[in-house]
Formats: structure tokens, C-alpha cells, sequence
């Protein structure tokens, strides 16, 4: 893979050069490969090298980004230019800037990012992952006729970052997934689709392809027979995946972005009570060996661990530079970025502390009640915290998972749902990717259904 | 795992899609006024048509039938105001070229943005490897330039208009939104637009060029009263030029914002359940697009992976619903000039009285199906390779008058915005989110709902459309679909409809305490 580094520190000194109070460049490289398998034949293979820069110019208080694919010298520095011109139609605001000086730096601990057994896999074997994997799927139950594509996906990445302040840093990536999809058939001809992946940075810690196979297909022949539940307020089983994305949301209403533009359900809540005090939720960018981990975040911000909600009680806001100069806080090293964008506030490795209760003893406890499985929908209001969406689980009765639930819907509001949190689970794994949560037993949710 | 297709409006999502250049006409040099009418090979790709001809020819160098190879040259940018000023000001420039090998339904697919001939050579080599022949079994036939119809006819493409032409457009809105209500305590503005230059080039000899503009205009409100906070947001556009105003005022689309934020201050909590439904004209087609309109992807249907598959010429609806997937209304957000594959776009008729007439089709799934494809093979960009997707799809109108509709329910919910929704193909399970809603009292539209999710399944629900409406409206080109990881612009209009029966999901429930 190229080395961008001379690139971005020569093009921030072109803009400095030509103007700019103060500007930084953003570069990301990747080779990317992945091949979808149905029914053992390969249905697609795609292998592509890909790139891209963004360069971001302050003058004068005002701000202005731009980007390409295109790396051509000319193409480049016409861009460059470009920017100086475009910043004179953006407003001055005396929050824009890079980030603090002293804040600027690569994380010193050891992170593990990069799988070369990962970079140097050939595609055959890749190929002959996912037909073991979908072979294990199709062959879990004989109800199963069909598959709905199963998929290996990998990806190396580069990402470099020069400013102006000095900051010049690098770091790549590896990462790759194994999916199966499957379809399964009722004796009444009623179809049900599921699947299971594996995801990771490091090859020898995926799951075997035959353990996602058999996973796929024991969620998708769970999901035979399933039917709408009755209409009710009960308590409520929530499976890791859609936990993780409860606490999107709260990190989302956290975020410094949301806060300022007071779009958040969370503003003026730091020091307060936002959910049960079983509820601990940290963002950590640090995990030496994490699916999320770096050095440094989009705007040249060392990494660093960061506790939003500590027993309950919302410890603080999440930044990039400029929502926590209008916040009056400091960067927490949440700053994302995209070649295509400015920086904006993002999680790393967002997590839900682990409980001490098994997953089974948590659906045991339960007389009668949901176990909400997924979650569908746009329904989702991040400034209110109210969402209703559609859902699909099991119906649990007497501590016992009975019938398969679907068509039916699910609503609350996700500050009452962390409030009602009754018991965490100790399933906790960043093996489906980050943010993760482990299984959570939420007291009362509304279940619309016949 | 979640395997779903969904369509949403506006938002992020669709704004990385939809973005817009404000500033190319100025600071590009030999960017035209309006669109290009020299050869976009020479004025975007630098590359001649012989290298085409190579690229394509190593492409089916192992035996692949048919390569093509897709150029695109994307100029984008997005104006954001927010507190009364320019908040950010962005512009990029997206090029790059997708090379795909066919052999039957197997595809290999490679793309790079390094236009280079050895950059495409070697592409073509990593998309040759889905054959595993030694030698070629097709040749590239020579090439012949394909005439497109323009059906995005602009007066002034937003690209190259003046800044200050489009800061007067978005303040208009800024200023209109803060004065419909004093509790409007924020109002941020967005100007998106592009234009995208394509060459598409196949191994049997078809070319052609167009040149896609697309723009997007929101407002985004928040709305508080001291205990609650509301958003409301409004987008419009389409695949038109700056005369986009002369019939859509700028301040309306501010309003409309500020209105549906300060409606929703006093939304009232819904009941969970089973509830009679009236959809209100234009987004509700939402419903049309993930209860019919996924599943009838014929991708999906070669496959048999839909509840639709193998069920044309069977009723799949009530005897009112005739629903058509249309590429040809100028101007309009989803319509093409042309497939991402060289196919005219046409109209469709996917279910007629009822009954399923066909599937949306895109090369390789008409030759699975031994059909005609419909020009319905469409992808996000360059690095995508295309597959079946709507264009504009809707209802066609019935008999009734909305307040005929209205009046038949004696308790219900009148939904009128929504936000997005998502569809289950296989089973058929489709939710759709709601912005705007209120509940019916006797035939009557009275207190405003707390946005809810409605759920059913497809082809049951589309049995219980009970009353269609003669009054057909299409959106105002908010609308973003997603497919596998590839998003692409589509349009939707329906009439009012009322579907008698449909899962609402509200907090309350009757009988119990409310969570």
C-alpha cells in the first residue's frame, strides 16, 4: 500500500501557503475483497483497491472541506485552491479550529490493529470458507431450502492524518466477516429468513465457518411457525444486538453535536440520573487488541477511555473539537472522520458493562414477557428518546421461551427503557462488532401485536 | 442478522448520496453552464475509446459472456446553514470506473479510481476471475453511441449557479421557519446538490453518456415549549435545475418544517394494536415501496427468496390496487434517462386490479427469467455493481374523495408523514415509520399522534386496502432507498388510501398501564 504521509504534510503546507489560517488532511487507502456464495455457487467476486482525500482549510474563523479519488498532482492542487475560494462563502465562528495542540498525539500502548495471516489470505480460501459455512447452514435442518447468499468480506485500511499543528500520523487496519443467510420453509409453505456472521480484525479469532453455519441455522428454523402476539406492557428480554443499539442512542444524545444543537434528549442531564444504576457505559479506544481500537482519532486527538454513563448517572459529553469549544469541555478523542466529511462526534469501542446474570437466568425470571430479538425501522426520535418500531422475538412464558413473535411492534422511550433496566447479563462480546452490549431485562416496554 | 431493504427521507443517509456542487461553474475550468455536449470520455475521463475496447477484451479474457464497464465523474457539494450563518460549505469530486464480468448469474467486479489504462487492465483481471476458462469465449463488438432521451430537462443546473442566488434561497427558508412560531428555537437549512457524468460502455457494443443532476433542499426544526422538545423536517428537489423555485417556494419548505415541529409539541401517545388506517396522498406510498415493491425486485424472485416469487398472474391485493414502477416523469427524483446497464427506462405494471402482472428487471435477472428487462438496473456509483431497483413507483388513483375515505372510519389513525420504512422480503414483513399522524374521531381528523411505527406483511395488507383515492401525488423528491448496502434516489407517489386493519405501534394499551 502507498505511503501517503509526504502527500498530506506537503499539501498542508501548500494550503498554509496559499492562505490558510490553519488546515489538516485527511487520506484513507484500502484493498478490499469480498465474494458472496448461494448454494455453493459463487455469485459474485469483487476485488478493488479504493482511495480518497479530504482536506479541511480554516481562514478567518470560517471553515470549508473538499475532497477527491483523484491523486493526480494537478487534480490535487486545483482542489487546493478550490478550498480557499469556498471558505470565503462560509461564516466565521470563533469555534472553529483544529484541536487543542496539547491534546494532539498517538496513543502510547500497545494496540494490535493489523493481521497480516489476514492481509495475505488468498481468495480460494476464502471461497471455500464461506461453502463450509453455508454447507454447515443448509444442512442444519432439513427445513432449510434455500440461502439467501452467504458472504466473506475483508478489508486493509490506511489512514493518515497531517495538520497543521504538526500533527502527522498513520495507521492501518485489517478487518474481515463471514455471513451465512439461510431460508427455511413451514410444513404451510410460510417462508422465515435469518443468518448469523462472525466479525473481527484478526483472522484466528473469527468463528469457525461451520459454528456461523449451524448458528445461521438455528435462528432461522427457530423463526418456523412464528405468529403476532397480543397487544401488552410487559417486561422485556433484550438480546445483545438490539441492546447494542440502545446505547447508540444514548451515545448519540451524548454526543457534543446533538447537545449543542440541543437535539438531544440529554441536554442538561451531565451529573443526573439517565437510567438504572445497574448501567455502566464506557467508550474505549484503547482495547489493546479492540475491534474498534486506533491511536488517534479524525482529528489528530490521542485515544483515550472514556465513561459516559458510570451507575446510572450521565458522567459527561462526548466531543470533537468543535462541539466541546461550544460546550466549553475538551475533545474526548471521539472525533470521527470520512475523506467526504468534516469530523463528527463517533464511538470506538462503545460498551455496556457486564452484569453478573447469565442470559438463561435472565429469560428464567420472566413469567410472562418478550424476548426482543431485532428491531426494524426508521422509528427513532433522538431528540425525544420516544421510539416505535417494528420487532421480532419469542413470547416467554413461565421463564421458558415458547413461540416465535413477529409483525408486531415495540415502543417506549429509550431514557425510560436504561431507567428500567432490572438485571444486566454477563454475555458481554465485541465478537458481532462494537458497540456490544450483553443481554438486558428492561421492565416495561409496549408490545403492539393483535 | 438483520436482511432488509429500506427506503428513508432526507437525513444523513441520503445526503451523502444526494450532494451538490455549488461553486464547480466558477472554479472549474471548462465546466459547462448548463450540461455537456462534448464527449464526457475527453472532457471527465482523459480516456479514448480503443483502451475501452482493451479493458473490455481482458475482461473476458477467462471466458466471462459479457463485460461493461461503468465511468463516472461525480461533483458534489452541500451548503449547511445553521444560527443564521453558513455553517459549513463543501464540495468533492467522486471519479472512478467499475468493470464487471457475466457469466450466467456470477459476477466479477472490480473497480478503481486510477483511470490509468494498467489501473483498468488490472481491474479487468480481478474481474475476469469469475470465469475460469483459459481463453475467451466472447468477443467485444464494436461500438455504437446509444441515444438517450433527456428526461431531466434543467433551465439552470444548480452546480453552476451563483452562491448568493442559493444563500437567498436558504435564508428565505431560515427566515419563514423562525417566523411561523415563536417556539421554533432552532432551524438549520441544507442546500445538496450534484451532477453526475456517466459513460457506460458493454461488450456488445453499447455506449452511452449521461449527465444526472439531482438536488435536495431541507429544513430541520426544533421546536420547545419548556417540556418538550420537537423536531419537524421538510425536503424537496428532485432531478431539476434552480427553476425548481419558481413553483416550490423556499419559505413553504421552511414553514412546513416549522409547522410539523410545533404540531408534534402536542402529540398525544398512541394505542398499541390492530387499528383501521387512512394514508394519507404522496408518502404514504411508502407502503407500496416496501410492501410491494422490494419483493417485486426480480432478483429476488429468480432467486425464489420473495413471497412473490412464482406468484404472477395470482391476486396479491385487493381489486383496487394498480401499482406501476414508472422511470419517465421529467424532473422527477427516481427517473433515469437511461439503466445503469444501457436499458430505457418504461413503465411498469406490476400489479394490475390485484393482480401480479411482472417484476422489475435488471440484465441478468431478465435472462434468469427469460423476460424482457424492464430498466430497472440500477447502482449506487462506480464501485457497485447494478442490480434490480425502483425508479418511481405508485399507486394509480381510484374513485374516492379523501374526505369519503375519511369520513368511512368512525375511529382510527390518519397517517400523513413519514420518516422511512423496511421490508423482510421473504416473509414479507414491512414496518414504515410515521412523522406526522393524528387520530379519526367520526370520520374526522382531531388530535395529533406521537410518531408511530405501523407493521403488517405485504401481501396481506394489500388485501385490506379497502377504499383508493382519486387524488395521486407524488413526493417531493425527499426519498432514498437501500439494497444491499447500495443506496440510489427513487420517487413514490399514491392517492389517499385506507387499509382497514394494520398493526400501530403505540405506547398505550388498552386495559393496562401505560410503560
Amino acid at each position: 500500500m502507498q505511503d501517503y504521509k509526504n502527500l498530506a504534510a506537503d499539501l498542508v503546507a501548500a494550503l498554509k501557503k496559499q492562505g490558510a489560517d490553519a488546515a489538516d488532511v485527511y487520506i484513507v487507502s484500502s484493498t478490499n475483497f469480498n465474494s458472496t456464495v448461494r448454494l455453493g455457487k459463487i455469485e459474485r467476486l469483487q476485488q478493488a483497491t479504493s482511495k480518497g482525500l479530504g482536506m479541511r482549510v480554516i481562514k478567518n474563523g470560517a471553515m470549508a472541506n473538499t475532497f477527491t479519488t483523484d491523486f493526480q498532482g494537478r487534480a490535487v492542487s486545483d482542489l487546493a485552491r478550490e478550498t480557499l475560494e469556498i471558505v470565503k462563502i462560509s461564516s466565521p465562528d470563533k469555534h472553529n479550529g483544529l484541536a487543542p495542540k496539547e491534546l494532539l498525539g498517538v496513543y502510547d500502548g500497545k494496540l494490535t490493529m493489523f493481521d497480516e495471516s489476514l492481509a495475505k489470505l488468498a481468495p480460494e480460501k476464502k471461497v471455500e470458507l464461506i461453502r463450509a459455512a453455508e454447507d454447515a447452514g443448509l444442512k442444519y435442518d432439513k427445513r432449510i431450502k434455500n440461502g439467501n447468499g452467504s458472504r466473506w468480506s475483508d478489508t486493509r485500511s490506511q489512514v493518515t492524518l497531517a495538520n497543521s499543528d504538526g500533527f502527522l500520523g498513520q495507521y492501518q487496519t485489517t478487518a474481515a466477516s463471514l455471513s451465512v443467510g439461510l431460508l427455511a420453509e413451514d410444513e404451510d409453505g410460510t417462508k422465515q429468513t435469518d443468518g448469523w456472521y462472525t466479525f473481527g480484525r484478526f483472522f484466528n479469532k473469527l468463528d469457525a465457518p461451520e459454528a456461523v453455519g449451524k448458528e445461521a441455522g438455528r435462528r432461522v428454523v427457530a423463526k418456523l411457525g412464528g405468529r403476532k402476539s397480543k397487544s401488552a406492557v410487559v417486561p422485556v428480554v433484550v438480546d445483545p444486538q438490539v441492546a447494542s443499539n440502545l446505547i447508540s442512542q444514548i451515545f448519540g444524545a451524548a454526543s457534543g453535536d446533538s447537545v449543542y444543537r440541543r437535539q438531544s434528549f440529554l441536554v442538561d442531564k451531565v451529573g443526573q440520573e439517565i437510567g438504572s444504576p445497574l448501567v455502566t457505559i464506557v467508550d474505549d479506544a484503547t482495547i489493546p487488541d479492540g475491534v474498534a481500537s486506533r491511536p488517534f482519532d479524525g482529528e489528530g486527538v490521542r485515544s483515550s477511555r472514556v465513561t459516559v454513563v458510570e451507575n446510572g448517572v450521565l458522567k459527561q459529553y462526548i466531543c470533537d473539537s468543535y462541539s466541546a469549544r461550544r460546550l466549553n469541555l475538551k475533545p474526548s478523542g471521539n472525533a470521527g472522520r470520512a475523506y467526504t466529511s468534516m469530523p463528527f462526534v463517533t464511538s470506538t469501542n462503545l460498551y455496556l458493562k457486564n452484569g453478573d446474570t447469565s442470559p438463561a437466568d435472565i429469560i428464567k425470571s420472566v413469567k410472562s414477557g418478550l424476548y426482543l430479538s431485532a428491531m426494524f425501522g426508521s422509528g427513532m426520535n433522538g431528540v425525544t428518546g420516544d421510539f416505535s418500531q417494528g420487532a421480532t422475538g419469542f413470547w416467554i412464558e413461565n421463564g421458558e421461551l415458547t413461540y416465535p413473535v413477529q409483525e408486531i411492534t415495540i415502543a417506549g422511550n429509550v431514557m425510560k427503557a436504561l431507567k428500567n433496566v432490572k438485571v444486566v447479563g454477563n454475555d458481554l462480546t465485541f465478537k458481532l462488532g462494537a458497540p456490544a452490549s450483553p443481554t438486558l431485562l428492561i421492565d416495561q416496554m409496549t408490545v403492539g401485536g393483535e | 442478522m438483520k436482511r432488509r431493504d429500506f427506503i428513508i427521507k432526507g437525513s444523513a443517509a441520503a445526503a451523502a448520496v444526494a450532494a451538490s456542487d455549488l461553486w464547480v461553474g466558477k472554479l472549474l475550468a471548462g465546466e459547462p453552464a448548463i450540461m455537456p455536449s462534448a464527449s464526457l470520455l475527453d472532457t471527465y475521463f482523459h480516456v479514448n475509446r480503443t483502451d475501452i475496447g482493451k479493458v473490455l477484451s481482458a475482461t473476458l479474457a477467462k471466458g466471462a459472456e459479457f463485460a461493461d464497464v461503468f465511468f463516472e465523474y461525480r461533483i458534489t457539494s452541500n451548503l449547511s446553514f445553521e444560527e443564521d450563518a453558513v455553517k459549513s460549505a463543501r464540495r468533492g469530486v467522486i471519479q472512478g470506473v467499475g468493470v464487471r464480468a457475466v457469466k450466467g448469474d456470477q459476477i466479477g467486479f472490480a473497480f478503481t479510481e486510477d483511470l490509468s489504462l494498467p489501473s483498468m487492465l488490472e481491474a479487468a483481471g480481478a474481474a475476469a476471475v469469475i470465469a475460469s476458462d483459459n481463453t475467451a469465449k466472447s468477443r467485444v463488438a464494436g461500438m455504437t453511441d446509444s441515444k438517450v432521451k433527456n428526461l431531466y430537462p434543467i433551465a439552470e443546473l444548480a452546480t453552476s449557479t451563483d452562491l448568493n442566488k442559493k444563500l437567498a434561497f436558504i435564508k428565505e427558508a431560515n427566515t419563514a421557519a423562525k417566523a411561523h412560531n415563536s417556539k421554533i428555537v432552532r432551524v438549520s437549512v441544507g442546500f445538496n446538490d450534484e451532477v453526475k457524468h456517466v459513460a457506460y460502455a458493454n461488450s456488445d457494443g453499447v455506449y452511452w453518456e449521461d449527465s444526472q443532476p439531482l438536488f435536495m433542499f431541507t429544513a430541520f426544526c426544533i421546536a420547545e415549549d419548556g417540556k418538550t422538545r420537537e423536531t419537524g423536517y421538510k425536503g424537496g428537489g428532485g432531478r431539476i435545475g434552480m427553476e425548481y423555485f419558481n413553483k416550490t417556494k423556499a419559505a413553504d419548505i421552511g414553514k412546513e418544517a416549522a409547522r410539523l415541529a410545533i404540531v408534534n409539541l402536542s402529540a398525544q401517545e398512541a394505542e398499541a394494536g390492530v387499528q383501521t388506517v387512512v394514508l394519507g396522498q404522496s408518502e404514504s406510498a411508502v407502503l407500496l415501496h416496501e410492501a410491494v415493491g422490494h419483493g417485486l425486485e426480480a432478483d429476488f424472485n429468480y432467486k425464489k427468496l420473495s413471497n412473490y416469487s412464482g406468484r404472477v398472474g395470482q391476486k396479491v391485493a385487493s381489486d383496487q390496487c394498480t401499482v406501476v414502477d414508472e422511470g419517465l416523469f421529467e424532473n422527477m427524483r427516481g427517473t433515469i434517462n437511461v439503466d445503469d446497464e444501457g436499458n430505457a427506462p418504461q413503465s411498469t405494471t406490476l400489479i394490475e386490479n390485484g393482480v401480479l402482472r411482472g417484476y422489475m428487471n435488471d440484465r441478468i435477472s431478465s435472462l434468469q427469467l427469460g423476460v424482457k428487462p424492464s430498466g430497472n438496473g440500477r447502482r449506487q456509483a462506480y464501485n457497485h455493481p447494478p442490480m434490480p431497483r425502483m425508479t418511481n413507483t405508485y399507486l394509480r388513483p381510484g374513485k374516492y374523495s379523501a374526505d369519503e375515505i375519511l369520513k368511512s372510519v368512525k375511529e382510527g389513525i390518519y397517517a400523513k408523514g413519514f420518516t422511512g420504512g423496511n421490508v423482510d422480503i421473504t416473509k414479507g414483513d414491512f414496518t414504515f415509520s410515521c412523522s406526522e399522524c393524528y387520530r379519526i374521531e367520526d370520520g374526522k381528523i382531531t388530535a395529533p399522534l406521537k410518531g408511530v411505527t405501523l407493521v403488517g406483511n405485504g401481501p396481506d395488507v394489500m388485501t385490506k386496502v379497502a377504499m383508493v383515492g382519486n387524488d395521486l401525488k407524488f413526493t417531493d423528491g425527499g426519498w432514498t432507498c437501500g439494497k444491499n448496502g447500495q443506496m440510489v434516489p427513487v420517487g413514490m407517489g399514491t392517492p389517499t388510501v385506507k387499509v382497514s386493519e394494520i398493526t400501530v405501534g403505540g405506547t398505550k394499551v388498552r386495559g393496562q398501564n401505560k410503560a
